[in-house]
């Protein structure tokens, strides 16, 4: 059995090629009326973590951030919990990629960059 | 690699990479005002250095975690923000203090104010981590910080008695001046515990892939090299006890600590001093640089290492290249880089428990270590030094600003 806080939430997630691309920011519940919540998703994403600060500074910092897109992978992507959660996507197709690609070819330019 | 080899190269590195801007002015400033009655605070901050070192390689070869991560992971976002703030704020301002000591090694070489360095000085570090992998920067700079024996010739050719050094390592409280001491006595364990010091090490060591099987290789490195590290800052102290301190000198600038060799190594002496504090100063501001990325890195779950190529942690790249840059603007506006230096170092001591708190519990955490947990000795030392190291900190500042 998985405790969802100590096992899943802040663990480095890793897509399909083994890439690091972000922690579990966040969890996705669904509740249910007769039976115990479940886990739908796993949430990536600056908005996911400014709500889990405290209200004063989530709120501060959301006015810097309102356009940050979140990643949700849904539950069944989800490969394998270890040291490290593997999930079956491609981060590159995902929002929490976009700057990492920007400079990457940014960087691409530049001599030298490898 | 044989074992040997490994160990030998490891305390090779630790040597090497030992002084940095910080060490060197606060070893230099105490041997200066109150002769050897500070070693016994050099002695205690490498005890402790020594078991956060064997710590955080012990962290990365059993759990196969950096500290930075292992933090997030364990304490949660919101906590995580807390340590990293205040590591990242006093990182830059210690990377201030490396850069301008630099440029002030390139201004008794040349002439040239060091503020014009600051551009120059901060794109060859800048250059060296974009060409450069982890093991050219490591070791290359760590082979040229051995030009740093200097300090112990030196010492050894003053002579100095050494019923007072011996003295100077028992415990003792201020002569007179207290404040003064003890704001240098924190300064002293600031500058010896810089948290980018054993962030560093972990980072390294997960980058290297350690296993279990590295844990004797890292206990070895861990108390020999940070052990005859620490020798290299005893003896800047006791050079600097026996040049400055009869002639009743205080040190506030670069260009008096200029003249510490000159005494024992004549014309050489200034020459050697130039060009150990610039080596060993670019060492400490490529490690510090790196160090800096990798906790942001880390914490944020994105892709890092110095080995990988920059498309491949170009969050990473670009994190390292801003620390740069923000660090190089006060030099350029020709901040005074031994106030900087001192302040910075007074700050890596008032955050120190913001670095090593969480990392404790960690090394508590079977979670984590397993049977590899810390012992009593080892939190003991760690916790004692961390709590007085902060209060010295939180005490001796304002009162040095206001009196300084």
């Amino acid at each position: 059995m998985l405790d969802l806080v100590r096992d899943v939430l802040d663990k480095q997630l890793l897509d399909r090629q083994g890439r690091p691309f972000g922690k579990v920011d966040g969890i996705v519940l669904e509740v249910r009326a007769d039976a115990p919540p479940r886990v739908v998703a796993l949430e990536v994403g600056l908005s996911t973590r400014l709500a889990r600060l405290p209200a004063w500074l989530s709120r501060w910092m959301g006015r810097l951030t309102r356009h940050a897109e979140v990643t949700r992978i849904p539950k069944e992507a989800v490969m394998a919990v270890a040291n490290d959660i593997r999930v079956d996507i491609d981060a590159t197709r995902t929002p929490s990629w976009r700057l990492e690609r920007r400079l990457a070819r940014l960087f691409a330019r530049l001599p030298g960059g490898r | 690699m044989s074992r040997a080899l490994q160990v030998a190269l490891g305390v090779v590195t630790a040597f090497g990479g030992f002084l940095e801007a910080g060490s060197i002015a606060t070893s230099a400033q105490a041997g200066s005002e109150f002769g050897y009655r500070l070693l016994w605070v050099l002695a205690l901050g490498t005890l402790c250095l020594v078991f956060l070192v064997e710590m955080s390689g012990r962290l990365a070869a059993v759990s196969h975690h950096t500290i930075a991560a292992a933090v997030r992971e364990r304490f949660g976002f919101a906590f995580y923000l807390l340590p990293l703030v205040g590591m990242v704020l006093v990182g830059v301002l210690t990377l201030v203090a490396e850069l301008g000591a630099i440029c002030i090694a390139l201004q008794f070489a040349t002439g040239i104010a060091f503020q014009w360095w600051a551009l120059p000085v901060t794109f060859a570090v800048w250059a060296l981590l974009w060409a450069g992998n982890f093991d050219v920067i490591e070791n290359g700079v760590s082979l040229l910080g051995l030009l740093t024996v200097v300090f112990i010739v030196a010492a050894l050719r003053e002579q100095p008695p050494l019923r007072d050094i011996a003295a100077g390592l028992v415990p003792s409280l201020a002569p007179h001046d207290g404040g003064r001491f003890w704001f240098l006595a924190v300064s002293i364990l600031g500058a010896t515990l810089t948290p980018y010091l054993f962030y560093f090490y972990s980072s390294g060591a997960v980058e290297e892939h350690w296993d279990e099987r590295m844990l004797t290789t890292n206990r070895m490195v861990a108390s020999v090299g940070m052990g005859f590290g620490a020798v290299l800052a005893a003896a800047v102290l006791v050079v600097s006890a026996t040049v400055f301190g009869p002639r009743g000198i205080r040190l506030e600038s670069y260009d008096q600590l200029a003249l510490l060799l000159t005494d024992s190594l004549g014309r050489w002496g200034f020459a050697l001093f130039v060009a150990a504090l610039a080596i060993a100063c670019l060492g400490a501001a490529l490690e510090i640089t790196l160090a800096l990325a990798y906790m942001v890195a880390q914490g944020f779950g994105w892709s890092w290492g110095e080995n990988l190529g920059h498309q491949e942690a170009a969050r990473f790249t670009a994190t390292y290249t801003v620390a740069l840059v923000l660090a190089a603007i006060p030099v350029a506006l020709g901040l005074d880089p031994m106030r900087v230096t001192n302040v910075a170092m007074v700050l890596n001591g008032a955050a120190l428990p913001l670095a090593v708190m969480p990392f404790l519990v960690l090394m508590n955490d079977r979670d984590y270590v397993g049977v590899h947990a810390n012992g009593r000795l080892a939190n003991v030392v760690v916790l004692v030094v961390t709590v007085l190291a902060c209060v010295l900190a939180i005490v001796s500042l304002p009162l040095e600003l206001v009196g300084g």
